[in-house]
């Protein structure tokens, strides 16, 4: 079995475990229209924030190295495109930062934020809108992420199943790759008919009303702070 | 009172080719069945048409006296099937709300959900890993949660296929305690296994399923007599029959 380490809910009693996944949407929402045509200044305070919020939450770095490297090298290459265009070293430094922002913001939103509460937020929240299936849109956001994982499963196990043959990598690399994914996504679509199968078995209505965190004092605090901070920010930098 | 009865149970694919032959067979309440036979032999077919998952083409099935036949949406809600891939099965990001999951399915209160959600983690010893996620628990674990996903939606009858398909030692014995407590608990409960050593000291009746056929019901004594015959064999020791009574891997 694979586990993806990065991008992944870590369950714990923190500050922003514990808030409202549309507080916690809200937040980031307000942050990132800041980072939009943002100043070096407002890029590093914002950085800064987020930065602080990572050691206080001990966020496992180390572990993360590997998928890590990944938005290493995509940083790297946005940062080098911008500078062989303009040749101003700011304006590398600033694209640079904005994209490791993003990148720190979505490991703080899904370290913090199990995914099967931030689907039934949503549908919540939808439910009331007239001609929305709220719960419906809810539940088929829980069963895609839960499928996440099992994409994993398929894609190791695919590969693995391969390399224990000696496949060479670079024989005929597109037939490779073409057939690597046709046995994928045959394998992925039985396995999508077992949790069709399974999901009927536990009777399955998906426009059922699910549980969902409720609002608290805390989402007050952290919509608050994120107000006073994005003024600061406006007005200040 | 007989708690399942089929009588007449064929099954046949779209294009005429025919899986179950007149199955008839019945449960009583509170009875632990096996059910056993090669593989390919039906069982699964079985057990999905009995949970109204596969519409069968011929013949009825009742409930608690009641024809449910016809209505195999009530079916999947009173009969409770555990798969052998109990990954499948899983969709909760942690254990309580993949146990949770069947409850707002069926639309139970809050109140009513915690009550269960606690009877049931306490019977299938889940209680310690309640907010772990289920990926991340061993083999055994992981059907036990299976068994308790369904058992939560507190079926009539709990259907398991294979429950100890891919287990090692350890987990063989967590998931065989589980079906003991219960059955000791008055749960009726139906296994389809060719594995028939680890429980068979616990079982009240026994099924040979063969080719899609029932060759016998009786006692587990007097279906281990024909079992040879038809692909399951009987435990030896020493060239002579391990007695009925000793066949379980429960000390």
């Amino acid at each position: 079995m694979v586990e993806v380490n990065l991008f992944h809910f870590r369950d714990r009693n923190t500050f922003l475990n514990l808030s409202h996944p549309l507080a916690k949407i809200f937040t980031l929402l307000l942050l990132s229209s800041l980072l939009a045509q943002a100043h070096l200044l407002r890029l590093l305070l914002i950085f800064g924030l987020f930065c602080s919020v990572a050691i206080s939450l001990c966020i496992p770095l180390g572990q993360y190295r590997r998928e890590l490297r990944f938005f290493l090298i995509m940083g790297t290459i946005i940062g080098l495109a911008q500078y062989l265009n303009t040749y101003q070293l700011q304006d590398t430094l600033r694209v640079t930062l904005r994209f490791a922002t993003v990148v720190l913001m979505g490991i703080l939103f899904t370290d913090t934020t199990a995914p099967d509460d931030l689907s039934r937020a949503i549908g919540s929240t939808l439910e009331p809108i007239p001609k929305i299936p709220g719960y419906r849109i809810g539940a088929t956001i829980e069963l895609t992420l839960a499928t996440i994982p099992l994409l994993f499963d398929v894609a190791h196990q695919v590969f693995e199943a391969r390399k224990a043959r000696n496949e060479s990598i670079w024989r005929r690399p597109v037939r490779r790759i073409v057939s690597y994914i046709s046995a994928v996504f045959t394998l992925l679509l039985e396995k999508a008919e077992d949790l069709e199968i399974a999901l009927k078995a536990r009777n399955y209505n998906p426009d059922a009303k699910r549980d969902t965190i409720a609002f608290s004092y805390r989402d007050l605090i952290l919509v608050s702070f994120t107000i006073s901070f994005a003024v600061f920010c406006f007005l200040f930098t | 009172m007989k708690t399942l009865d089929t009588q007449q149970l064929s099954f046949s694919f779209a294009n005429g080719h025919k899986l179950l032959h007149e199955i008839s067979f019945s449960i009583d309440q509170g009875e632990f069945v096996v059910l056993s036979g090669r593989n390919g032999s039906g069982k699964t077919i079985l057990m999905r048409c009995l949970k109204g998952l596969l519409n069968p083409s011929s013949g009825t099935i009742f409930l608690d006296g009641q024809d449910l036949t016809k209505k195999p949406q009530q079916r999947n809600r009173l009969i409770g099937l555990v798969f052998q891939d109990a990954d499948t099965q899983m969709v909760g990001q942690t254990v309580e709300r993949d146990i949770l999951f069947g409850l707002e399915n069926l639309r139970i209160e809050p109140k009513e959900r915690t009550k269960r959600i606690t009877h049931v983690t306490q019977l299938m010893g889940l209680l310690s890993v309640l907010h772990q996620r289920p990926r991340s628990l061993s083999g055994g674990e992981r059907r036990r949660l299976a068994i308790a996903g369904v058992l939560v939606m507190q079926p009539r009858i709990l259907m398991l296929d294979e429950p100890f398909a891919n287990l090692d030692y350890s987990g063989i014995v967590q998931v065989l305690e589980s079906l003991v407590e219960l059955k000791r608990q008055g749960v009726t409960i139906l296994v389809a296994t060719h594995e028939i050593e680890k429980l068979l000291a616990h079982a009240d009746s026994m099924i040979l399923l063969d080719s899609g056929r029932i060759v016998l019901q009786d006692t587990p004594e007097r279906v281990l007599e024909v079992a040879d015959e038809f692909g399951i064999r009987r435990p030896m020791y020493r060239g002579k029959p391990i007695p009925i009574g000793d066949l379980s891997w429960l000390k």
